[in-house]
């Protein structure tokens, strides 16, 4: 799929900002009530709510679309969508799934509509890429800079992401990067888990096709 | 391990790559604001519209928008026109 070449944008990371641990969730003990509260109104209650899921929601909008300003313009609107269904929201998956669920379908309709004009704009590296044992593995040790491999790999990277299709990219990003279960993910994307783990097989080929150079 | 999931988990490496990419610093402090602002200010949700499906006039008033030098410019040169147009009358 052809893209808009250009050179990524990236923006700053701060040093000691530690991304959220891998798969953790949010206590949701309370989150019948404040669902409740929103319903009624109550601005309050669904400001709390999308403290609790902001950094998951949009992480999965950005890893989707590779860009920071889309990422942000369609999380945004998918907590506003959500605040406006509530009414819709009987409860039969949690909050959670259920707006993860918005973000999702609004991202995928942004991108089929974006078809061909795809452009990056990805945010930086935080502090503690470098010594991610992950990627320590990765990055050859007969390169003297590398911060520059890092940098040239999260670019692959995203180019091969956005070289799969919307449901491939989804499954990778929600399973392999943000850590959710077959089962959480047939959820939101509303399939069964055999569907699941057959488009993560064919996603991570196509990956391993489109990033050969840059695995030992 | 089989070569195939070798290769895989060579994937998996990459792709912490992935949870190292976080947005600029202070990112989440106004989230949730602007969010709350959006919603008071009576927005549903449904405004993101691709400029390219726009008609050729909304695609040209986006442009001017969003970008106030150009508008100026336009501006200008509308004057211009009319200055030099009506030249007689100076």
């Amino acid at each position: 799929m052809p893209m808009t070449m250009t050179e990524p944008v990236r923006r700053k990371a701060h040093s000691q900002e530690q991304e959220q641990p891998l798969a953790e969730k949010p206590d949701t003990s309370d989150e019948l009530e404040l669902v409740e509260r929103a319903r009624n109104g109550d601005l309050g209650a669904y400001d709390d709510l999308v403290r609790r899921y902001q950094e998951r929601v949009y992480a999965t909008v950005y890893h989707m679309t590779s860009n920071h300003e889309d990422a942000n313009d369609l999380a945004q609107e998918a907590f506003i969508k959500g605040f406006q269904a509530l009414k819709s929201f009987k409860g039969g998956s949690s909050f959670y799934t259920w707006v993860y669920r918005i973000a999702v379908n609004k991202t995928i309709n942004f991108l089929k509509q974006r078809k061909n004009k795809q452009q990056m704009s990805l945010d930086d590296l935080d502090f503690n890429a470098e010594h991610d044992p992950d990627l320590v593995a990765l990055i050859s040790d007969k390169t003297p800079r590398r911060e520059v491999n890092l940098a040239e790999l999260q670019e692959k990277l995203n180019e091969a992401m956005l070289k799969l299709s919307e449901p491939h990219r989804l499954v990778v990003t929600l399973h392999d990067v943000q850590g959710m279960s077959h089962e959480e993910i047939a959820k939101i994307m509303e399939c069964n888990i055999g569907t699941v783990r057959s488009r993560l097989f064919y996603a991570r080929q196509q990956l391993q096709a489109h990033l050969s150079d840059y695995l030992k | 391990m089989s070569p195939e999931q070798e290769s895989f988990e060579q994937i998996r490496r990459v792709l912490a790559l992935k949870r190292h990419e976080i947005p600029p610093p202070g990112y989440f402090h106004h989230f949730s604001r602007e969010v709350i602002v959006r919603i008071k200010a009576g927005e549903t949700g449904e405004t993101h519209v691709f400029v390219g499906q726009l008609s050729w006039f909304k695609r040209f008033w986006h442009v001017l928008d969003t970008k106030p030098v150009w508008a100026g410019a336009l501006g200008a040169a509308v004057c211009g026109f009319f200055c030099g147009w009506r030249s007689d009358l100076f």
